[in-house]
Protein backbone atom coordinates (compact mmCIF):
# COMPACT_ATOMS: atom_id res chain seq x y z
CA UNK A 1 0.00 0.00 0.00
CA UNK A 2 2.80 2.06 0.93
CA UNK A 3 4.72 1.47 -1.91
CA UNK A 4 1.74 1.93 -4.03
CA UNK A 5 1.29 5.68 -3.18
CA UNK A 6 4.88 6.36 -2.75
CA UNK A 7 4.81 5.31 -6.81
CA UNK A 8 1.56 7.60 -7.46
CA UNK A 9 2.69 10.37 -5.62
CA UNK A 10 6.42 11.09 -6.04
CA UNK A 11 6.45 11.41 -9.53
CA UNK A 12 3.39 12.98 -9.52
CA UNK A 13 4.42 15.76 -6.96
CA UNK A 14 8.37 16.08 -8.91
CA UNK A 15 6.04 16.87 -12.18
CA UNK A 16 3.67 19.22 -10.66
CA UNK A 17 6.91 21.24 -8.72
CA UNK A 18 8.60 21.31 -12.08
CA UNK A 19 5.63 22.84 -14.15
CA UNK A 20 5.24 25.33 -11.27
CA UNK A 21 8.74 26.40 -11.97
CA UNK A 22 8.31 26.56 -14.77
CA UNK A 23 4.95 28.82 -14.24
CA UNK A 24 6.58 31.21 -12.47
CA UNK A 25 9.62 31.67 -14.38
CA UNK A 26 7.28 32.43 -17.21
CA UNK A 27 5.33 35.25 -15.04
CA UNK A 28 8.23 36.25 -13.46
CA UNK A 29 8.80 40.26 -14.00
CA UNK A 30 5.36 40.73 -15.53
CA UNK A 31 2.69 42.19 -13.43
CA UNK A 32 -0.15 40.51 -14.72
CA UNK A 33 1.38 37.05 -14.51
CA UNK A 34 0.78 37.23 -10.53
CA UNK A 35 -3.15 36.81 -11.31
CA UNK A 36 -2.43 33.49 -12.53
CA UNK A 37 -0.64 32.47 -9.78
CA UNK A 38 -2.04 33.96 -6.84
CA UNK A 39 -5.31 31.63 -6.65
CA UNK A 40 -2.66 28.63 -7.01
CA UNK A 41 -0.52 30.02 -4.39
CA UNK A 42 -3.55 30.39 -2.10
CA UNK A 43 -4.32 26.74 -2.75
CA UNK A 44 -0.70 25.89 -2.27
CA UNK A 45 -0.84 27.69 1.22
CA UNK A 46 -4.13 26.33 2.42
CA UNK A 47 -3.26 22.63 1.10
CA UNK A 48 -0.10 22.93 3.37
CA UNK A 49 -1.40 23.78 6.26
CA UNK A 50 -3.93 20.87 6.00
CA UNK A 51 -0.86 18.34 5.18
CA UNK A 52 0.82 19.41 7.96
CA UNK A 53 -2.42 19.06 10.10
CA UNK A 54 -3.00 15.42 8.39
CA UNK A 55 0.49 14.57 9.68
CA UNK A 56 -0.17 15.50 13.17
CA UNK A 57 -3.57 13.67 13.20
CA UNK A 58 -1.42 10.49 12.10
CA UNK A 59 0.93 11.13 14.63
CA UNK A 60 -1.37 11.50 17.55
CA UNK A 61 -3.23 8.27 17.07
CA UNK A 62 -6.41 9.79 15.65
CA UNK A 63 -6.29 7.41 13.05
CA UNK A 64 -5.86 4.39 15.31
CA UNK A 65 -8.66 2.32 16.19
CA UNK A 66 -10.55 4.63 13.37
CA UNK A 67 -14.16 3.35 13.91
CA UNK A 68 -13.99 3.95 18.22
CA UNK A 69 -15.50 7.67 18.12
CA UNK A 70 -18.88 6.70 16.49
CA UNK A 71 -19.60 4.25 19.39
CA UNK A 72 -18.46 7.14 21.65
CA UNK A 73 -20.46 9.33 20.22
CA UNK A 74 -23.74 7.67 21.25
CA UNK A 75 -22.52 6.66 24.24
CA UNK A 76 -22.00 10.13 25.61
CA UNK A 77 -25.24 11.10 24.00
CA UNK A 78 -27.23 8.63 25.39
CA UNK A 79 -25.59 9.28 28.96
CA UNK A 80 -25.87 13.35 28.78
CA UNK A 81 -29.73 12.64 27.99
CA UNK A 82 -29.78 10.28 30.71
CA UNK A 83 -28.38 12.92 33.34
CA UNK A 84 -30.48 16.03 31.60
CA UNK A 85 -32.69 17.85 34.22
CA UNK B 1 -15.23 -1.74 10.31
CA UNK B 2 -14.13 -2.36 14.19
CA UNK B 3 -15.87 -2.18 16.87
CA UNK B 4 -13.62 -0.35 19.85
CA UNK B 5 -13.94 -0.26 23.72
CA UNK B 6 -16.48 2.41 23.39
CA UNK B 7 -16.22 4.12 26.92
CA UNK B 8 -12.36 4.79 25.98
CA UNK B 9 -12.39 8.35 25.72
CA UNK B 10 -15.80 8.94 28.20
CA UNK B 11 -14.62 9.89 31.52
CA UNK B 12 -16.96 7.81 34.40
CA UNK B 13 -18.67 10.81 35.37
CA UNK B 14 -19.84 12.95 32.80
CA UNK B 15 -20.58 16.77 33.20
CA UNK B 16 -24.34 17.30 33.49
CA UNK B 17 -25.65 18.99 29.67
CA UNK B 18 -27.28 22.24 31.74
CA UNK B 19 -23.77 23.09 32.71
CA UNK B 20 -22.12 22.82 28.96
CA UNK B 21 -24.80 24.05 26.77
CA UNK B 22 -26.36 27.29 26.92
CA UNK B 23 -30.31 26.59 26.13
CA UNK B 24 -31.38 29.95 26.09
CA UNK B 25 -28.85 31.39 23.26
CA UNK B 26 -28.80 28.43 21.24
CA UNK B 27 -32.86 29.26 20.94
CA UNK B 28 -31.85 33.17 20.73
CA UNK B 29 -29.55 32.25 17.33
CA UNK B 30 -32.54 30.27 16.05
CA UNK B 31 -34.65 32.79 16.23
CA UNK B 32 -32.27 35.46 15.31
CA UNK B 33 -31.97 32.76 12.22
CA UNK B 34 -35.95 32.90 11.44
CA UNK B 35 -36.29 36.43 11.86
CA UNK B 36 -33.53 37.00 8.67
CA UNK B 37 -34.61 33.97 6.65
CA UNK B 38 -38.10 35.66 6.40
CA UNK B 39 -36.61 38.85 5.53
CA UNK B 40 -34.78 37.24 3.02
CA UNK B 41 -37.94 35.35 1.57
CA UNK B 42 -40.02 38.42 1.16
CA UNK B 43 -37.16 40.08 -0.74
CA UNK B 44 -36.85 37.26 -2.50
CA UNK B 45 -40.40 37.60 -3.74
CA UNK B 46 -40.00 41.39 -4.10
CA UNK B 47 -37.35 40.27 -6.39
CA UNK B 48 -38.93 37.84 -8.62
CA UNK B 49 -42.03 39.99 -8.71
CA UNK B 50 -39.97 42.85 -10.33
CA UNK B 51 -38.93 40.62 -12.59
CA UNK B 52 -42.42 39.69 -13.89
CA UNK B 53 -43.33 43.39 -14.04
CA UNK B 54 -45.37 43.34 -10.71
CA UNK B 55 -43.19 45.52 -8.99
CA UNK B 56 -45.83 46.57 -5.53
CA UNK B 57 -43.61 49.40 -4.92
CA UNK B 58 -42.12 51.23 -8.06
CA UNK B 59 -41.47 54.35 -6.76
CA UNK B 60 -40.04 53.82 -3.72
CA UNK B 61 -35.97 54.01 -4.00
CA UNK B 62 -35.57 52.04 -0.31
CA UNK B 63 -37.35 49.24 -1.86
CA UNK B 64 -35.76 49.29 -5.32
CA UNK B 65 -35.61 45.28 -6.06
CA UNK B 66 -31.89 45.62 -7.43
CA UNK B 67 -30.85 46.86 -3.44
CA UNK B 68 -33.38 44.21 -2.26
CA UNK B 69 -31.90 41.55 -4.45
CA UNK B 70 -28.14 41.89 -2.48
CA UNK B 71 -30.73 41.89 1.14
CA UNK B 72 -32.07 38.64 -0.40
CA UNK B 73 -28.39 36.99 -0.61
CA UNK B 74 -27.11 38.23 2.64
CA UNK B 75 -29.37 38.19 5.10
CA UNK B 76 -29.63 34.42 3.64
CA UNK B 77 -26.21 33.66 3.61
CA UNK B 78 -25.05 35.39 7.11
CA UNK B 79 -28.43 36.27 8.40
CA UNK B 80 -30.13 32.72 8.29
CA UNK B 81 -27.66 30.15 7.64
CA UNK B 82 -24.77 31.94 10.27
CA UNK B 83 -27.15 32.21 12.95
CA UNK B 84 -28.32 28.81 12.97
CA UNK B 85 -25.35 27.16 12.39
CA UNK B 86 -23.91 29.09 15.71
CA UNK B 87 -26.85 27.85 17.34
CA UNK B 88 -26.03 24.66 16.36
CA UNK B 89 -22.74 24.73 17.52
CA UNK B 90 -23.10 26.00 20.71
CA UNK B 91 -26.12 22.37 21.43
CA UNK B 92 -23.00 20.34 19.36
CA UNK B 93 -19.40 21.67 20.24
CA UNK B 94 -19.81 21.01 24.12
CA UNK B 95 -22.16 17.69 23.95
CA UNK B 96 -19.19 16.47 21.88
CA UNK B 97 -16.26 17.75 23.55
CA UNK B 98 -17.70 17.20 27.01
CA UNK B 99 -16.41 21.14 27.97
CA UNK B 100 -18.63 24.39 27.81
CA UNK B 101 -17.39 27.26 25.21
CA UNK B 102 -14.35 29.34 26.23
CA UNK B 103 -16.68 31.70 27.91
CA UNK B 104 -20.21 32.25 27.90
CA UNK B 105 -20.36 35.78 28.15
CA UNK B 106 -18.15 35.83 24.82
CA UNK B 107 -20.89 33.85 23.54
CA UNK B 108 -23.43 36.55 24.17
CA UNK B 109 -20.42 39.48 22.57
CA UNK B 110 -20.68 37.69 19.82
CA UNK B 111 -24.55 36.94 19.10
CA UNK B 112 -25.01 40.90 19.41
CA UNK B 113 -22.09 41.65 17.44
CA UNK B 114 -22.67 39.12 14.64
CA UNK B 115 -26.35 40.35 14.94
CA UNK B 116 -25.18 44.08 14.59
CA UNK B 117 -22.79 43.01 11.27
CA UNK B 118 -26.04 41.64 9.41
CA UNK B 119 -28.15 44.43 10.13
CA UNK B 120 -25.28 47.05 9.19
CA UNK B 121 -25.00 45.17 5.98
CA UNK B 122 -28.47 45.34 5.26
CA UNK B 123 -28.31 49.30 5.88
CA UNK B 124 -25.33 49.76 3.90
CA UNK B 125 -26.76 47.92 0.90
CA UNK B 126 -29.93 49.93 1.34
CA UNK B 127 -29.06 53.53 2.20
CA UNK B 128 -25.68 53.68 1.30
CA UNK B 129 -26.21 54.17 -2.07
CA UNK B 130 -28.50 57.02 -1.36
CA UNK B 131 -25.90 58.73 1.35
CA UNK B 132 -23.54 58.59 -0.56
CA UNK B 133 -24.61 60.74 -3.03
CA UNK B 134 -25.86 63.53 -0.36
CA UNK B 135 -23.98 66.60 -1.03
CA UNK B 136 -22.76 66.70 2.90
CA UNK B 137 -21.32 63.21 2.94
CA UNK B 138 -19.51 64.00 -0.26
CA UNK B 139 -18.29 67.18 1.30
CA UNK B 140 -16.90 65.37 3.71
CA UNK B 141 -15.71 62.68 1.60
CA UNK B 142 -13.51 66.01 0.04
CA UNK B 143 -12.21 67.12 2.95
CA UNK B 144 -10.87 64.46 4.80
CA UNK B 145 -9.82 62.51 1.79
CA UNK B 146 -12.07 59.22 2.27
CA UNK B 147 -12.64 57.19 -0.79
CA UNK B 148 -14.65 54.68 1.64
CA UNK B 149 -17.58 53.17 -0.15
CA UNK B 150 -20.54 53.33 2.20
CA UNK B 151 -22.97 51.53 -0.16
CA UNK B 152 -22.43 47.71 -0.79
CA UNK B 153 -18.78 46.44 -1.82
CA UNK B 154 -18.35 45.42 -5.17
CA UNK B 155 -17.67 41.77 -4.73
CA UNK B 156 -19.98 38.98 -5.48
CA UNK B 157 -21.36 37.53 -1.47
CA UNK B 158 -19.04 40.21 0.01
CA UNK B 159 -21.48 42.85 -0.41
CA UNK B 160 -21.02 43.67 3.43
CA UNK B 161 -20.17 47.19 3.28
CA UNK B 162 -15.99 47.77 3.46
CA UNK B 163 -16.21 49.68 6.89
CA UNK B 164 -18.31 46.47 8.37
CA UNK B 165 -15.36 43.86 6.87
CA UNK B 166 -12.90 44.66 9.97
CA UNK B 167 -15.58 44.05 12.90
CA UNK B 168 -16.92 40.73 11.00
CA UNK B 169 -13.56 39.98 10.40
CA UNK B 170 -12.49 39.90 14.55
CA UNK B 171 -16.11 38.17 15.07
CA UNK B 172 -14.87 35.08 13.09
CA UNK B 173 -11.52 34.90 14.92
CA UNK B 174 -13.51 35.23 17.88
CA UNK B 175 -16.05 32.58 17.17
CA UNK B 176 -13.10 30.45 16.14
CA UNK B 177 -11.48 30.79 19.46
CA UNK B 178 -14.97 30.21 21.52
CA UNK B 179 -15.61 26.55 20.31
CA UNK B 180 -12.17 25.62 19.28
CA UNK B 181 -10.89 26.07 22.86
CA UNK B 182 -13.23 22.92 24.31
CA UNK B 183 -12.25 21.33 21.21
CA UNK B 184 -8.76 21.07 21.30
CA UNK B 185 -9.22 20.04 25.08
CA UNK B 186 -11.15 17.34 24.00
CA UNK B 187 -9.19 14.10 24.71
CA UNK B 188 -9.36 10.81 22.15
CA UNK B 189 -9.46 10.55 18.40
CA UNK B 190 -11.81 12.80 17.36
CA UNK B 191 -15.68 12.07 15.85
CA UNK B 192 -15.83 12.98 11.83
CA UNK B 193 -17.80 15.82 13.12
CA UNK B 194 -15.39 17.50 14.94
CA UNK B 195 -13.19 17.48 12.29
CA UNK B 196 -15.54 19.38 9.96
CA UNK B 197 -16.31 22.37 12.60
CA UNK B 198 -12.42 22.56 13.19
CA UNK B 199 -11.36 22.90 9.70
CA UNK B 200 -14.40 25.28 9.14
CA UNK B 201 -13.33 27.85 11.59
CA UNK B 202 -9.80 28.28 9.89
CA UNK B 203 -11.22 27.99 6.37
CA UNK B 204 -13.81 30.66 7.30
CA UNK B 205 -11.51 33.19 8.43
CA UNK B 206 -9.34 32.63 6.11
CA UNK B 207 -11.90 32.90 3.28
CA UNK B 208 -13.37 35.61 4.82
CA UNK B 209 -10.44 37.58 4.47
CA UNK B 210 -9.32 36.38 0.77
CA UNK B 211 -12.72 37.52 -0.57
CA UNK B 212 -13.56 40.76 1.83
CA UNK B 213 -9.76 42.36 1.53
CA UNK B 214 -7.46 40.62 -1.30
CA UNK B 215 -10.05 41.93 -3.95
CA UNK B 216 -10.56 45.16 -2.35
CA UNK B 217 -6.95 46.45 -1.60
CA UNK B 218 -4.36 44.05 -3.82
CA UNK B 219 -5.78 42.16 -6.20
CA UNK B 220 -7.80 44.09 -9.15
CA UNK B 221 -9.39 43.33 -12.66
CA UNK B 222 -9.13 39.60 -13.81
CA UNK B 223 -6.86 38.81 -10.90
CA UNK B 224 -9.58 40.27 -8.53
CA UNK B 225 -12.21 37.82 -10.71
CA UNK B 226 -9.95 34.45 -10.01
CA UNK B 227 -9.95 35.50 -6.26
CA UNK B 228 -13.43 36.47 -6.12
CA UNK B 229 -14.25 33.08 -7.46
CA UNK B 230 -12.66 31.47 -5.13
CA UNK B 231 -14.34 33.27 -2.38
CA UNK B 232 -18.08 32.23 -3.31
CA UNK B 233 -17.49 28.83 -4.09
CA UNK B 234 -15.21 28.76 -0.70
CA UNK B 235 -18.06 30.03 1.14
CA UNK B 236 -20.21 27.43 0.16
CA UNK B 237 -17.45 24.54 -0.06
CA UNK B 238 -15.59 25.42 3.26
CA UNK B 239 -18.09 27.40 5.35
CA UNK B 240 -21.45 25.96 4.55
CA UNK B 241 -20.65 22.62 3.44
CA UNK B 242 -18.67 21.40 6.50
CA UNK B 243 -20.76 23.00 8.88
CA UNK B 244 -23.38 20.75 7.05
CA UNK B 245 -21.80 17.94 6.93
CA UNK B 246 -20.71 17.97 10.02
CA UNK B 247 -23.99 18.59 11.48
CA UNK B 248 -25.71 15.33 9.80
CA UNK B 249 -22.67 13.21 10.85
CA UNK B 250 -23.72 14.36 14.83
CA UNK B 251 -28.16 14.33 14.14
CA UNK B 252 -28.09 10.98 11.58
CA UNK B 253 -26.88 8.54 14.04
CA UNK B 254 -28.80 10.18 17.08
CA UNK B 255 -32.16 9.99 15.71
CA UNK B 256 -31.69 6.46 14.22
CA UNK B 257 -30.40 5.45 17.53
CA UNK B 258 -27.46 3.52 15.48
CA UNK B 259 -23.53 4.45 14.53
CA UNK B 260 -22.83 5.80 11.19
CA UNK B 261 -22.13 3.34 8.75
CA UNK B 262 -18.46 3.72 8.74
CA UNK B 263 -16.45 6.24 10.36
CA UNK B 264 -13.30 5.44 8.28
CA UNK B 265 -15.20 6.12 5.20
CA UNK B 266 -16.63 9.66 6.46
CA UNK B 267 -12.86 10.66 7.22
CA UNK B 268 -11.85 9.80 3.68
CA UNK B 269 -14.83 12.55 2.77
CA UNK B 270 -13.24 14.94 5.07
CA UNK B 271 -9.77 14.71 4.02
CA UNK B 272 -11.01 14.76 0.30
CA UNK B 273 -12.75 17.57 0.91
CA UNK B 274 -10.02 19.76 2.68
CA UNK B 275 -7.51 18.62 -0.07
CA UNK B 276 -9.55 19.08 -3.77
CA UNK B 277 -12.43 21.62 -2.60
CA UNK B 278 -10.43 24.43 -2.38
CA UNK B 279 -9.11 24.93 -6.27
CA UNK B 280 -12.85 24.57 -6.94
CA UNK B 281 -13.60 28.39 -7.12
CA UNK B 282 -12.69 29.03 -10.85
CA UNK B 283 -15.30 26.59 -12.21
CA UNK B 284 -17.19 30.13 -11.88
CA UNK B 285 -15.42 31.85 -14.64
CA UNK B 286 -15.60 29.11 -17.36
CA UNK B 287 -14.74 30.78 -20.32
CA UNK B 288 -13.18 34.43 -19.11
CA UNK B 289 -9.97 35.54 -19.78
CA UNK B 290 -8.60 33.85 -16.39
CA UNK B 291 -5.91 31.13 -17.86
CA UNK B 292 -7.47 28.22 -19.22
CA UNK B 293 -4.81 26.15 -17.36
CA UNK B 294 -6.72 27.57 -14.15
CA UNK B 295 -10.24 26.74 -15.47
CA UNK B 296 -9.18 22.77 -16.45
CA UNK B 297 -7.43 23.04 -12.85
CA UNK B 298 -11.36 23.92 -11.38
CA UNK B 299 -12.87 21.24 -13.72
CA UNK B 300 -10.27 18.44 -12.58
CA UNK B 301 -10.39 19.66 -9.03
CA UNK B 302 -14.46 19.38 -9.43
CA UNK B 303 -14.69 16.03 -10.77
CA UNK B 304 -12.37 14.70 -7.88
CA UNK B 305 -15.38 16.35 -5.51
CA UNK B 306 -18.03 14.47 -6.80
CA UNK B 307 -15.89 11.70 -6.02
CA UNK B 308 -15.79 12.94 -2.30
CA UNK B 309 -19.39 13.86 -2.19
CA UNK B 310 -19.94 10.32 -3.51
CA UNK B 311 -18.55 8.43 -0.43
CA UNK B 312 -20.40 11.05 1.85
CA UNK B 313 -23.82 9.78 0.31
CA UNK B 314 -22.96 6.26 0.29
CA UNK B 315 -22.61 6.63 3.99
CA UNK B 316 -25.47 7.90 5.02
CA UNK B 317 -27.17 5.57 2.70
CA UNK B 318 -25.27 2.48 4.33
CA UNK B 319 -26.36 4.28 8.57
CA UNK B 320 -30.19 4.35 7.06
CA UNK B 321 -29.89 0.52 5.25
CA UNK B 322 -32.94 -1.62 6.97
CA UNK B 323 -34.37 1.51 8.62
CA UNK B 324 -36.29 3.13 5.26
CA UNK B 325 -39.51 3.45 7.41
CA UNK B 326 -37.89 5.49 10.18
CA UNK B 327 -37.25 8.03 7.66
CA UNK B 328 -40.43 8.53 6.62
CA UNK B 329 -41.99 8.58 10.18
CA UNK B 330 -39.36 11.02 12.02
CA UNK B 331 -39.72 14.34 10.51
CA UNK B 332 -36.26 15.46 11.45
CA UNK B 333 -34.47 12.58 9.68
CA UNK B 334 -37.13 13.30 7.13
CA UNK B 335 -36.13 16.66 6.56
CA UNK B 336 -32.14 15.57 6.76
CA UNK B 337 -32.75 12.95 4.23
CA UNK B 338 -34.82 15.12 1.40
CA UNK B 339 -32.12 17.22 1.57
CA UNK B 340 -29.33 14.59 0.91
CA UNK B 341 -31.52 13.59 -1.94
CA UNK B 342 -31.41 17.31 -3.07
CA UNK B 343 -27.62 17.41 -2.81
CA UNK B 344 -27.12 14.25 -4.55
CA UNK B 345 -29.17 16.09 -7.72
CA UNK B 346 -27.24 19.61 -6.70
CA UNK B 347 -23.89 17.33 -7.16
CA UNK B 348 -25.37 16.35 -10.63
CA UNK B 349 -25.91 19.55 -11.98
CA UNK B 350 -22.45 20.48 -10.68
CA UNK B 351 -20.91 17.49 -12.93
CA UNK B 352 -22.93 18.68 -15.96
CA UNK B 353 -21.83 22.84 -15.51
CA UNK B 354 -18.42 22.05 -15.10
CA UNK B 355 -18.07 20.69 -18.81
CA UNK B 356 -16.63 23.33 -20.82
CA UNK B 357 -19.77 22.56 -23.14
CA UNK B 358 -22.16 22.31 -21.29
CA UNK B 359 -20.87 25.43 -19.44
CA UNK B 360 -21.37 27.03 -22.99
CA UNK B 361 -24.91 26.93 -22.76
CA UNK B 362 -26.33 27.69 -19.70
CA UNK B 363 -23.30 30.13 -18.52
CA UNK B 364 -25.17 33.20 -17.13
CA UNK B 365 -28.71 31.98 -17.03
CA UNK B 366 -30.91 31.19 -14.51
CA UNK B 367 -29.66 27.82 -14.51
CA UNK B 368 -27.15 28.92 -12.15
CA UNK B 369 -30.17 30.63 -9.91
CA UNK B 370 -32.05 27.33 -9.92
CA UNK B 371 -28.49 25.57 -8.55
CA UNK B 372 -28.32 28.03 -6.53
CA UNK B 373 -32.08 27.76 -4.76
CA UNK B 374 -31.73 24.00 -4.60
CA UNK B 375 -28.08 23.91 -2.63
CA UNK B 376 -28.86 26.56 -0.15
CA UNK B 377 -32.43 26.25 0.63
CA UNK B 378 -32.90 22.73 -0.90
CA UNK B 379 -29.89 20.94 0.98
CA UNK B 380 -28.88 23.35 3.81
CA UNK B 381 -31.86 24.84 4.92
CA UNK B 382 -33.60 21.70 4.77
CA UNK B 383 -30.78 20.04 7.44
CA UNK B 384 -31.40 23.28 9.26
CA UNK B 385 -35.32 22.73 9.70
CA UNK B 386 -34.56 19.38 10.53
CA UNK B 387 -32.24 20.36 13.63
CA UNK B 388 -35.31 22.77 14.43
CA UNK B 389 -37.64 20.61 14.33
CA UNK B 390 -36.00 17.98 16.50
CA UNK B 391 -34.39 20.65 19.02
CA UNK B 392 -37.06 23.19 19.56
CA UNK B 393 -39.30 21.22 21.53
CA UNK B 394 -36.35 20.63 23.61
CA UNK B 395 -35.44 24.01 23.91
CA UNK B 396 -39.10 24.79 25.26
CA UNK B 397 -39.54 21.83 26.92
CA UNK B 398 -42.89 20.55 25.08
CA UNK B 399 -44.15 18.95 22.23
CA UNK B 400 -45.19 20.78 19.42
CA UNK B 401 -48.62 22.74 19.38
CA UNK B 402 -49.37 21.45 15.96
CA UNK B 403 -47.47 17.97 14.18
CA UNK B 404 -49.76 19.04 11.43
CA UNK B 405 -48.34 22.21 10.84
CA UNK B 406 -44.75 20.79 10.88
CA UNK B 407 -45.78 18.39 7.78
CA UNK B 408 -47.06 21.60 6.11
CA UNK B 409 -43.85 22.91 6.54
CA UNK B 410 -42.02 20.16 5.14
CA UNK B 411 -44.53 19.67 2.32
CA UNK B 412 -44.70 23.18 0.99
CA UNK B 413 -41.09 23.93 1.40
CA UNK B 414 -40.05 20.83 -0.27
CA UNK B 415 -42.56 21.26 -3.31
CA UNK B 416 -41.78 24.60 -3.00
CA UNK B 417 -37.99 24.66 -3.70
CA UNK B 418 -38.13 21.38 -6.23
CA UNK B 419 -40.37 23.48 -8.40
CA UNK B 420 -38.33 26.64 -7.93
CA UNK B 421 -35.02 24.38 -8.83
CA UNK B 422 -36.62 22.55 -11.89
CA UNK B 423 -38.57 25.60 -13.13
CA UNK B 424 -35.11 27.62 -13.35
CA UNK B 425 -33.30 24.95 -14.46
CA UNK B 426 -35.78 24.68 -17.86
CA UNK B 427 -35.67 28.41 -17.89
CA UNK B 428 -31.77 28.23 -17.61
CA UNK B 429 -31.95 25.92 -20.80
CA UNK B 430 -34.38 27.49 -22.72
CA UNK B 431 -31.83 31.10 -21.66
CA UNK B 432 -29.16 29.50 -23.33
CA UNK B 433 -30.67 28.17 -26.54
CA UNK B 434 -32.24 31.54 -27.39
CA UNK B 435 -29.15 33.16 -26.60
CA UNK B 436 -26.97 30.64 -29.09
CA UNK B 437 -29.87 31.04 -31.79
CA UNK B 438 -28.77 34.89 -31.73
CA UNK B 439 -32.04 35.83 -31.46
CA UNK B 440 -33.20 39.28 -29.63
CA UNK B 441 -32.45 40.31 -26.32
CA UNK B 442 -36.24 40.33 -25.87
CA UNK B 443 -36.94 37.11 -27.39
CA UNK B 444 -35.36 35.84 -24.34
CA UNK B 445 -37.07 37.90 -21.73
CA UNK B 446 -40.54 36.59 -23.49
CA UNK B 447 -39.55 33.43 -23.24
CA UNK B 448 -38.57 33.17 -19.53
CA UNK B 449 -41.84 35.28 -18.69
CA UNK B 450 -43.55 31.75 -17.79
CA UNK B 451 -40.85 30.76 -15.70
CA UNK B 452 -40.51 33.78 -13.52
CA UNK B 453 -44.61 33.76 -13.27
CA UNK B 454 -44.06 30.07 -11.65
CA UNK B 455 -41.03 31.04 -9.57
CA UNK B 456 -43.19 34.18 -7.91
CA UNK B 457 -45.73 30.85 -6.89
CA UNK B 458 -42.93 28.39 -6.34
CA UNK B 459 -41.57 31.10 -3.29
CA UNK B 460 -45.19 31.42 -1.75
CA UNK B 461 -45.30 28.16 -1.27
CA UNK B 462 -42.14 28.20 0.02
CA UNK B 463 -43.14 31.26 2.80
CA UNK B 464 -46.35 29.51 3.11
CA UNK B 465 -44.02 26.73 4.87
CA UNK B 466 -42.10 28.98 6.72
CA UNK B 467 -45.16 30.96 7.88
CA UNK B 468 -46.66 27.75 9.21
CA UNK B 469 -43.41 26.46 11.09
CA UNK B 470 -43.03 30.36 12.57
CA UNK B 471 -46.52 30.25 14.10
CA UNK B 472 -46.31 26.76 15.87
CA UNK B 473 -43.14 27.51 17.45
CA UNK B 474 -45.29 30.83 18.66
CA UNK B 475 -48.60 28.58 19.42
CA UNK B 476 -46.08 25.77 21.36
CA UNK B 477 -44.38 28.62 23.19
CA UNK B 478 -47.43 29.94 24.43
CA UNK B 479 -49.46 26.66 25.57
CA UNK B 480 -48.65 25.18 28.62
CA UNK B 481 -45.76 22.53 29.00
CA UNK B 482 -47.08 19.06 27.83
CA UNK B 483 -46.26 16.65 30.29
CA UNK B 484 -43.71 13.96 28.92
CA UNK B 485 -42.50 16.85 26.41
CA UNK B 486 -39.83 16.82 24.01
CA UNK B 487 -40.76 13.62 22.14
CA UNK B 488 -39.74 14.19 18.62
CA UNK B 489 -42.03 14.67 15.67
C1 LIG C 1 -39.72 33.17 -1.11
C2 LIG C 1 -38.81 32.44 -1.66
C3 LIG C 1 -37.76 32.95 -2.60
C4 LIG C 1 -37.89 33.65 -3.77
C5 LIG C 1 -39.16 34.07 -4.45
C6 LIG C 1 -36.56 33.89 -4.28
C7 LIG C 1 -36.26 34.59 -5.43
C8 LIG C 1 -35.00 34.95 -5.85
C9 LIG C 1 -34.69 35.84 -6.94
C10 LIG C 1 -35.72 36.55 -7.79
C11 LIG C 1 -33.36 35.93 -7.05
C12 LIG C 1 -32.56 36.77 -8.07
C13 LIG C 1 -32.35 36.00 -9.32
C14 LIG C 1 -31.71 36.83 -10.40
O1 LIG C 1 -30.92 37.73 -10.11
O2 LIG C 1 -31.98 36.56 -11.58
C15 LIG C 1 -32.79 35.07 -6.04
C16 LIG C 1 -31.43 34.85 -5.86
C17 LIG C 1 -30.91 33.99 -4.92
N1 LIG C 1 -31.63 33.35 -3.91
FE1 LIG C 1 -33.64 33.36 -3.66
N2 LIG C 1 -35.67 33.33 -3.43
C18 LIG C 1 -36.36 32.76 -2.38
C19 LIG C 1 -35.82 32.11 -1.29
C20 LIG C 1 -34.49 31.84 -1.12
C21 LIG C 1 -33.91 31.11 -0.03
C22 LIG C 1 -34.71 30.61 1.15
C23 LIG C 1 -32.58 31.01 -0.27
C24 LIG C 1 -31.51 30.33 0.54
C25 LIG C 1 -31.69 29.61 1.61
C26 LIG C 1 -32.29 31.69 -1.50
C27 LIG C 1 -31.05 31.80 -2.09
C28 LIG C 1 -30.75 32.58 -3.18
C29 LIG C 1 -29.44 32.72 -3.76
C30 LIG C 1 -28.19 32.03 -3.26
C31 LIG C 1 -29.54 33.60 -4.83
C32 LIG C 1 -28.41 34.08 -5.75
C33 LIG C 1 -28.42 33.27 -7.01
C34 LIG C 1 -27.34 33.67 -7.99
O3 LIG C 1 -26.78 34.77 -7.88
O4 LIG C 1 -27.05 32.87 -8.89
N3 LIG C 1 -33.47 32.19 -2.00
N4 LIG C 1 -33.81 34.50 -5.33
Amino acid sequence: MLLLALVILVPSCLGFANKFFEFVMLFRGDADGAFAITPILNYLLAGFGFLLMFFWAAMNGMFHDIEGPKHQHLEREKMLDRGRG
Amino acid sequence: MSSSAPSAAIPAEIPRHEDLVNERLVAWYFIASLVFLGTSMLAGLHMALQLVHWNPCPDAELLSPGRWRMVHTNAVAYGFLANAFLGMLHWTVPRLTLRPVASSALSYFIFGAWQFVVLSTAAGILIGPSLQDAPWVMELAAKYNISMSLGAQGIEWGETPVWIDPIAQVGLLLVAINFMVPISRARGPMYVTLWYFMAMFVWTFLVYAMGNFMSEYWVGGTSGGAVGGLFIHDLVGLFVTPLGWGMMYYFVPILLQKPIWSHGLSLVGFWGLAFFYPLNGIHHFLYTPIPMFLQYGAVIATIAVEFVVTTVIINFIGTVWGQGKSVYRSLPLRWFYTGMIFYFLTCLQCALQVTLTFQKLIHFTDWVVGHAHLVMFGVFSLWLFGVMTYLFPRLIGRDWWSPQLCEWHYWLSTAGVLVMAFDLTLAGIFQGYYWASLQMWDVSVDGSMPFWITRVFAGLAMLGGFVCFVWNLVMTYRTAPAKGAVAAV
